[in-house]
This record gives C-alpha cells, structure tokens and sequence, in this order.
C-alpha cells in the first residue's frame, strides 16, 4: 500500500465518474426520445496489484421482456381497433344522423309523406311530380351510400398497398439490424442503440400485424404471426399485394381464386413457400386484418343491407299480391291459386298450422338451377324454399310435395294453378292461406302494382338469383323508371283509360309501403344473424341504420378502451425505460461530488508526496 | 430509415388528461351550441333505434295531416256548393205556384226564364273546380263532369240538346192528331177508346167508370189497351158522367170526367141524344175534344218531365230519347249516343259515389266524399229545371193556363222536402259529407295531439338540456383550470432549476 495506490484509485474513481457522466447526458439528451432505453452503468471493485480499485462494468440497457410482448401485443390490437373505429366512423356518417339532409331516413319518410299527399291528390300535376323527385332523391341516396360504401373499399386496397410496401422495408431493416446484432465485437454504445432501433421496429410491425417476437441470446430476433407463420427468422419474408383495380359491390372475396373480386394479400417466406394471408386466415389482429375485416366483412354487410333495402322497396311498389281461392277436398280445406304470373325470383307463399304451430313457407321460382336446392328459413322465421319452374306446374307441385312431406297435399288440378289442401279429418295441419306475389310486367296492364324503381335499362327488379343474384350491388343501379320520369301520369293510371282521380295504384303502393313485409336473404359473405333485416321497408331502414351506428359505436368505444390499455402499458414502459431528469441529477451532483472528493484525493495525495521529497 | 413512432413513449399521463379534458370541453361547447345531445350516429346510442321510430312515425302523421288539409279544403268547397244547390232547390219550388199564371201573365214569362238561369247556375256548380281537379265527377276529377249550360239545352254541332229531345218527346206523346196517342171510334151505339201501339208514349188508359146505369161500360182490356162505352136503348140522365183515369208518361194520373147534359154542352159535357147512337156520337165527339184538351195541356207538361227524367239519366242509367223520325208517330225508344245527342254528364258513374274518392287520413280510417252530379237529388233538380226552363207559355197560346199549372204542380211535387230521404239527395249528400268532415277532424285533431307527444319524447331524446351542460361546461372548466396549474407547477419542479 502506498500514496501510489491511493493516487491511482482516485484516478480510478475519476475515470469511473467520467465514463457514469458518459452515460448520464446521454440519458439526459435522449430523455425526449421516442423508443429511448434508459442506460445505466455498473461500478466493479477490482482487486488490483496490491490495491483495490473500481472500474466500469457493462452498460446495461433496461428491458423487461414480459412487460415488452404485452405491449406488442396490444399495440396490434389497438390498431386493429383503430382503423376500425376510424372506418365505421364514416360509414356512420355515410348512414346520416336520423333526420338530417341527406340521411337515408329522412329521405324515405319525405318519399312517404310526397304519396302520402299523391293518393289524396293523384290528378295533380304537382303532388305526382313531388314524388317522382323524392323517389329520385331516395334512389339516388341509394345510389351515393353505395358509391361511398365502395369507395370506402377501395380506399382499403390503396390502404393495403402502401402498408405492405412499409412493412416490407421494415422487415428489410429488422434483417439488417439483426446481421449487426449477431456480431458481438460491436461496441456496447452502438449495441443499445440498436436494440432501441429494433424495439421500435418490432413496434411498428406490431401496428401493421399481429406479431409475436422471440427475443433469442444474442438480442437478435424472431418474427412471426400469433398463428405461428414465421415472418422473419435470419432472413425476412416477402409481402405483396395485387389490386383487383376498381371495387364494386359485386367483387367480393372469394377463396377460389378464380372467382375473387379483390385485391390478393400474399406473402413469400424465405423458403420460397407462397401463403395467402386472407385465405388461409393468418393475421387476426393489426391494421392489414382490421382492413381486411372491413374490405370483405364489414363494409360488405353494410352493402348487403343497403342492397336489400333497395330490394324491398323496389318490390312493395311492383309486386302485386294474389290471394287464393278457397276449396274443399273431401275432408280437407285448402286454396288453390294461378301462379302463371310468378316471374324468376317471385314467390307463391301459404300459412298453415301444423300441431298448432303456425308455419310459413315461401316458394321461390329459381331460374338458376345451379343455386338448388334452396332450402333456408329466412329472417322472419319463414322457410324459404326455391324450386325450378321450368318443367311446368305438375313439376312444381311434385317438387314441393317432396319437400313438404305428407302434412299437406299439393296438386294441380287445372292449368297453372296450384292447389294446397290439409290432411281434413286428421287435423294434424290446418292451411290458413295462399297468396301469390309477383311483380308487374309493363305499366298499364291493369295491375296495381308498378315497377317505380327499376335496375339498369328499366329492367324490372324480380330478385331473380341468377348469377350472383340481381339484389347483389342493387342499391348502387336502382334507379327510377325513365317511363314515369317521361309521365307521371302512369302513377296513377294502371290502365291506360283509368282516371287520374282514381287513387287505387298509389293507395295500393302506401299499403305496401306500410304493410308488405320482408326478410333479409342469407347474406353472400360473412352476414351475421344480427345483420339480417326482416320486416317492411321502414323497418329494414331503421334496422340497418340502427345497425351500422352501433357497429359505429361499439368500434368507436372498442377503439377507446384499446388505447387505453396502450396508454397504461405506455406509462409503464417509460416508467421502466424512461429517463427521470430528477434521478439523472441527482446522480449528477453525485458523481460531481465524487470527482471534487477523488480531484481532492489526488491533490492531497500530491502535496503528501511533495512533503515527502522537500524533506 | 426507420419510421421513428411516436406512441412508445406518449405524453405523461397529466397532458394526456389535459387533451382528452379539452375534448370533453369542445363536445360539451357544441352540445350547448346545436342544443342536441348527440351529432351522429354513434353518439346517439341506444336512444337510436327509438329516435328513428319516432321520426318515422311524425313524418307519418306529417302526412296524414297533409292530407287532412287538402281533404277539409275539398269539403269546404264542397259544403258551400251543397249549401247553394239546397237554397236553388227550395228557391225553384217556390218560384210558382198552382194557378199563379198571374192576372198579367206575368208569371208565364218570368217562370221558364228563372229555371233557366238555376238550371245555368246548377250545371255550373257541377264543374266546380280546386286548382284543376273537378269535385263533382266522382272519381273522373281530370275532365268537367258536366256539359256547358247552353250546350246541354240548345245542343251543339248536330249533336241534339234536351229542347230538342224534348220536342221530339213532346211530338211522339202527343200524336199526329195530339190525341195523346189514343183514338176514338163511334160505330152505332158504342165509343171505343184505344191507345195507339207505342208502348212508352202517350196517356195510358186507367180506371173507367160510369155513375150511370144505362151506360155499359167495358173496362180497358188487350195490348195495347181498348176500352168502350156502350149506350142502351135507355138514355143516361142528365148528370150522370163517365169518367176515365190516364196515366201520364211521368207517371202522374189525369182524370176526364164526361158529363150528360140535354142542353147546349159546354167543355167536359156531352149531350143526349135522341136515341143511343146519337149520344154515343155526341160522346165520341166530346170525348175527343176533352182528350185533346188533356193532352195539349197536362200531357204536354208531363211529357216534358217524362223528357227530363230519359235525358238525364241517373246513377247507372241510361240516357233516352225518341226512335225517329217520324217522331209523331214513334213506336219506341232508343240510347242516345255521343253522337246524336248531348250527353250531360261525362264523370264515373258508381252507384257509391262517396267512395268514388277516399283519403287515408289515419291508419285504419279512410274518409270518401266523392259527389257525382249524377246523384238522385241533383239531377232530380236538374231535371225539374230543365223541363220548366224550356217551355213557354204565349197569351195567345189557349193551353198555356193549362201547362203552366201542369208544370208548376210537378214542379212543386217534385222538390218537395219529402224527398230529402231519399238516398242520393241533396240533403243526404250534405249530411253525408259532413260526416267525412267530422271524422277527418277528430282525427287530425287526434294526429295533432299525438305529434305533439312525439315531438316531445323526440326531444327528450335529443335535446341536451342548456342547464345540465352549462354545469358541466363550468365543472370542466374548474378542473380543466385546475389541471392547467398543477401541471404548470409540476414542470417547475425539476432539479435542474434548484441546481447551481
């Protein structure tokens, strides 16, 4: 032991001082630092030669894995939220608040109240021209909610595109980062500086995708999806996008590739294997599935809702309903009627009590045979079942015999007229109706009902299912009949000698407005039972805006709740990483009185020295 | 490189607070501002659903009452012209009275004048119109229901209007020798009276009696009818008569009462002659001459009515006129046609007119006040009008005493108050509307009641309350305040600013 021992421990304790200083305006610089890891740096007491002293340990950087997956995973949950609750935000806007311009419901009661007016007044010029304007302006509301519907989608795949583009580059810099990473000769500076990089990384991709990380012993990581598809494991996977160009209503997902209307999302591992991410169902949470969910479920949905309320109110106006004619058969009471008039698409329906239960079966007529066999109960509970008309009547009724079973016994017993009777004596069933309702063919042919919003060219709307079905993308074509725009005359004249005072066609249309119910169809993709409308046209609009707002809402408050968890993790993570100033400080005045007291070491250490040679 | 985020370490917890407080504030601000608690979709909650229905339901009834409107402007219209029918109607039977040909004549003038200018104002009535829709045709509201005044009476453009046909009319009762398509034949001892084989024109023969018992009598018998007087070897006394009853093509019954007389007879008496042939031949001669009075006179007024009652055909009716010419001596009748005659009414013919028109002013209630002018009440008065408004009664003409009391008597009988219970009368459709009247009241009185129920649950739903959110606003504000100065004075407290 000697002065020279004390002497180089104070310069020890200074060198120490001066590297901890280092460290400190380091963390003090970086205190505003997004992604910013607070360092710290140990002291190691060394045995020496003959003496002790300290030297500087490792740097170490703060990390709390547990604490770090937790958040990733909430941040692909949050965006997930995120893009959702921004989209529905303007789908709700899009539906209109009830009773303002332009809202989907205002526009409908004003169609209502302008007929309303006409039945009372069907002579006049004026009240008829009001509502072939408000008819205009409730299509064209249709029209611009299925326009904005779809531009919503397309906005999606543009969406999509630069997000894959960011994703990749950032895989491509994660690969990087771990290259550097997996050198360990790397200074210990630079080292955390890289792990603050990588750390915000992998935020990132968490917001885009839902992640999960595993971090490996020498810092580097591994990417890959909550379901296990790895993303990144030495080397990066590949993701792409190929746009489908324009959406409209009828490009819709579909897992045969043929057949899909949208954008592909793929993504090559670095084994060459190609995965389709929509298809094989990959990502569940992050932006890439919150939008996917909204291209192929979501805004589908708020399309098919659109498209049945253009449906049903196309229909109350054309369909002209036909009771049967009751008659007896021996012991059993039935009805029978003409369905010569059913059209592809139409339907004859009856009611009937089976052991006391009342039924409903609704028969549609499918031209489309590829769509058999149809057999469904709809939203009102009603079972729906479709059958080929094309082999003539006597085909229809042995058809539906077979689908009813014995309960009830159906025949034709004269041209194209059906005849349903009960089991009589038995009493097991019970018919109460039979009703035809077909669509009007031309203007004046003497039925009530009148084809006022009619599809492309003034094709009549039937909701025949052919292809994918004329209610698919409905709402963006209806539009109204150009012959009533031409003359508004044919309102009220279902013959083309009726008098223009003779209300019936527009009592005809008010009643069916106020009466004719319908059901939501089975929806193409994804349409949850909740989603499904039943019930006249104001409740199908009701419904579908009740619907979408609180979807809206849900999405919104989802959206809240998730940033909340992010924000309380966010606290954490700076709480943990963070840089507290004060402590900073305080360790300042520390080390400053640790190198006055060293500084002061040495000096007295120099002048006990300088006393030993003077003397 | 790398795209640096700023959400891995966000604004401490107190700004955060601050930011989401301010939001509150601008939310709370707009609230106070638009007064509506809600300013979309989202927002408004559960309260959505409830809202909507609302809404659906007032503009409903926003419709409904649309239509109550037009209909009470409609009924107003329509009660003023019923009103105005009723006061022509008991104006026109009053206008004359029985054996009121006045001591100038000069009810003779002015009676056909004033049943010509109501019969003017009733037809003009009937083309009432509200901005183009004409209220008295039934369903057919596009198109005047009834012709022009002029038209209906002169005809125009070869078309033949009702003087015509009732000229015609008039030509084919009376006959070519204005026996009222009878004649009488004397041969030896016996009259015999027979109608001519023209089954709708003419007097038809009654009831035949004779006070005498030296007259054999044969009561009319055979198609068309005969009947004879046969006189015996006894003559009729002095007084006794022979009557026979016609009855009138308007369905009225005249009376001839022929009286024996030894003297010089006078009109309606026939002398006795020396034996029986020579009194049948003085009655067959008196008979005539009585006959032919009947006919210029009481069948001439009754043929104009019996002319009224075909041309202008009521509910479900046809309108008639002579199968001529010849007209004098017209066996029958056909349908007149849009193309030879004047066809007054051009509206719907049901036989429910008040349902002709109907308006839903409710959910189950439908009122109709649809009016024709073809109804029983109208064309009663247009018909008395129209036969009174065409004739004319010269002084010089010696059947024009007769006419006039003939034309005055239906006339009065004709409108009588008594008719008024008869479906389709004037007083009938009044009654009828008014009740359309009262039931579109109360029930828009009801819609009104209702509506504004609505409106206020709406607003209960919507409204965000001016005080509620004015406290709030204030309540924010003080801890918004307070948060401001805390977080000031938090940021003060740093080491860095107590070090030396």
């Amino acid at each position: 032991m000697g002065l020279s021992v004390t002497l180089s421990n104070a310069l020890s304790g200074m060198k120490i001082g001066q590297g901890a200083l280092d460290t400190l305006s380091h963390n003090v610089a970086n205190a505003g630092t997004p992604g910013y890891h607070r360092r710290s740096i140990s002291v190691i007491d060394t045995l020496g030669v003959g003496s002790t002293y300290a030297r500087e340990g490792a740097l170490t950087r703060t990390f709390n894995q547990s604490l770090q997956s937790h958040y990733t995973k909430a941040v692909s949950d949050s965006s997930f939220a995120s893009v959702r609750s921004s989209f529905m935000d303007r789908v709700q806007t899009l539906f209109g608040k009830p009773g303002t311009v332009g809202s989907l419901d205002s526009a409908y009661n004003e169609f209502q109240t302008s007929l309303s007016a006409m039945a009372t007044s069907p002579d006049s010029f004026a009240n008829r021209a009001d509502t072939v304007q408000k008819a205009q302006v409730l299509a064209g509301t249709l029209n611009r909610m299925t326009t904005d519907v779809q531009s919503l989608r397309q906005e999606i795949e543009s969406k999509l595109s630069t997000s894959v583009d960011d994703i990749n580059s950032q895989l491509q810099s994660m690969e990087k980062i771990n290259n550097r990473l997996a050198d360990q000769g790397i200074d210990p500076g630079s080292r955390a500086t890289l792990l603050d990089q990588r750390d915000r990384l992998i935020e990132s991709l968490s917001k885009q995708m839902d992640i999960r990380v595993s971090y490996r012993k020498d810092d580097t990581v591994a990417l890959m999806t909550r379901a296990g598809v790895g993303i990144l494991d030495g080397r990066a996977s590949q993701l792409a996008f190929e746009s489908a160009g324009a959406l409209n209503a009828n490009a819709q997902f579909n897992a045969d590739d043929t057949k899909t209307g949208v954008g592909k999302l793929t993504m090559m591992t670095p084994a060459g294997l190609k995965i389709d991410l929509v298809k094989q169902n990959v990502l569940s949470s992050g932006e890439l599935a919150g939008l996917i969910e909204l291209r192929d479920k979501t805004l589908v949905q708020a399309q098919d809702q659109l498209d049945e309320i253009a449906s049903s109110l196309s229909l109350a106006m054309s369909s002209n309903t036909t009771a049967g004619t009751q008659v007896t058969s021996g012991a059993s009471n039935g009805y029978v009627v003409d369905i010569s008039d059913v059209r592809n698409g139409n339907e004859f329906s009856f009611k009937y009590q089976e052991n006391g239960t009342n039924k409903t079966v609704r028969v549609l007529r499918v031209d489309d045979t590829s769509k058999l066999p149809l057999d469904y109960m709809d939203a009102n509970g009603a079972r729906v079942i479709g059958l080929d008309f094309s082999g003539g009547t006597a085909a229809v009724v042995s058809q539906l015999q077979g689908k009813l079973g014995s309960g009830l016994s159906v025949s034709n017993p004269s041209g194209n007229n059906i005849q349903i009777v009960d089991d009589g004596a038995s009493g097991t069933t019970d018919m109460m109706s039979l009703e035809t309702r077909t669509t009007s063919s031309g203007m004046q042919n003497g039925s009530l009902g009148i084809s006022l919003f009619v599809d492309y060219n003034d094709a009549d709307y039937t909701n025949a299912l052919n292809g994918s079905g004329q209610k698919l993308g409905f709402a963006g074509r209806i539009n109204v009949n150009s012959a009533i725009l031409n003359d508004s005359k044919l309102l009220v004249q279902y013959t083309p000698t009726t008098s223009l005072g003779d209300s019936a066609r527009v009592d005809n249309i008010v009643d069916a407005l106020d009466k004719m119910r319908f059901a939501g169809a089975l929806g193409k993709t994804g349409s949850s039972p909740s989603s499904r409308l039943a019930g006249t046209v104001s409740d199908f609009i009701s419904q579908a805006i009740n619907y979408q707002g609180n979807a809206a809402e849900t999405a919104i408050s989802d959206n809240e709740t998730q940033g909340l968890t992010v924000d309380a993790l966010g606290q954490r993570l700076e709480s943990e990483y963070g840089v507290d100033v004060d402590e900073e400080m305080a360790r300042l005045m520390e080390l400053q009185n640790a190198f006055a007291a060293n500084a002061r070491v040495m000096s007295i250490a120099q002048e006990l020295i300088q006393s030993l040679l003077q003397a | 490189m790398t795209t640096v985020s700023r959400s891995m370490f966000p604004l401490s917890g107190g700004i955060k607070n601050i930011t989401n407080m301010k939001e509150s504030y601008d939310k709370l601000q707009t609230q106070l501002a638009t007064g509506l608690k809600a300013s979309n979709l989202a927002e408004m909650g559960t309260d959505r659903y409830f809202d909507l229905a609302l809404r659906q339901r007032m503009s409903r009834i926003d419709g409904y009452q649309g239509s109550v409107k037009t209909v009470n402007l409609r009924l107003e219209v329509l009660d003023t012209v019923m009103s105005r029918l009723d006061t022509i109607e008991s104006d026109s039977r009053a206008a004359a009275s029985a054996g009121g040909g006045g001591s100038t004549g000069a009810n003779y003038q002015t009676t056909p004048t004033m049943a010509s200018s109501r019969f003017d104002e009733v037809l003009t009535l009937m083309n009432t119109d509200i901005a183009g829709r004409y209220m008295f045709g039934g369903g057919l509201t596009e198109a005047k229901p009834v012709e022009e005044p002029y038209t209906v009476l002169n005809g125009i453009g070869g078309r033949a209007g009702f003087k015509q046909v009732a000229g015609e009319r008039k030509l084919a009762d009376l006959g070519t020798t204005h026996m009222g398509r009878t004649t009488v034949s004397t041969t030896t001892d016996t009259v015999t009276l027979a109608e001519e084989n023209a089954p709708p024109f003419g007097m038809k023969l009654g009831t035949l009696s004779t006070t005498s018992s030296n007259i054999s009598i044969t009561s009319p018998t055979g198609s068309p009818q005969s009947l004879t007087v046969q006189f015996g070897a006894t003559l009729p006394v002095a007084g006794e008569q022979v009557a026979i009853s016609f009855s009138l093509p308007d369905g009225t019954e005249e009376q001839v009462v022929m009286v024996a007389t030894a003297g010089t007879p006078v009109a309606g008496e026939f002398q006795i002659g020396t034996d029986a042939n020579t009194t049948a031949a003085n009655f067959g001669t008196a008979l005539t001459a009585s006959i032919k009075q009947l006919a210029e006179g009481r069948l001439a007024a009754a043929s104009a009515f019996a002319a009224a009652d075909d041309f202008f055909n009521g509910q479900g009716e046809t309108s008639m006129r002579v199968d001529g010419p010849p007209y004098d001596t017209a066996t029958g009748q056909i349908a007149a046609t849009a193309a030879n005659t004047v066809l007054w009414y051009k509206g719907e013919d049901s036989s429910d007119p008040r349902h002709t028109i109907t308006a839903k002013v409710g959910d189950g209630t439908t009122v109709g006040y649809g009016v024709q002018a073809n109804e029983g009440g109208i064309v009663n008065l247009l018909r008395s009008l129209a036969a009174v408004a065409v004739q004319n009664f010269p002084d010089a003409d010696p059947t024009s005493a007769d006419r006039f009391a003939a034309m005055v008597s239906r006339n009065s009988t004709r409108l009588a108050d008594t008719r008024d219970n008869s479906s389709g009368s004037i007083a009938v459709i009044s009654v009828e509307l008014g009740l359309a009247k009262t039931t579109a009241g109360a029930i828009d009185e009801r819609h009104t009641a209702h509506k504004a129920q609505l409106g206020n649950m709406l607003e209960s739903i919507e409204t965000a309350p001016g005080e509620t959110v004015a406290m709030e606003l204030l309540a924010l504000k003080t801890r918004l305040e307070a948060s401001y100065q805390t977080t000031s004075i938090i940021s003060q407290l740093s080491l860095v600013n107590y070090m030396k």
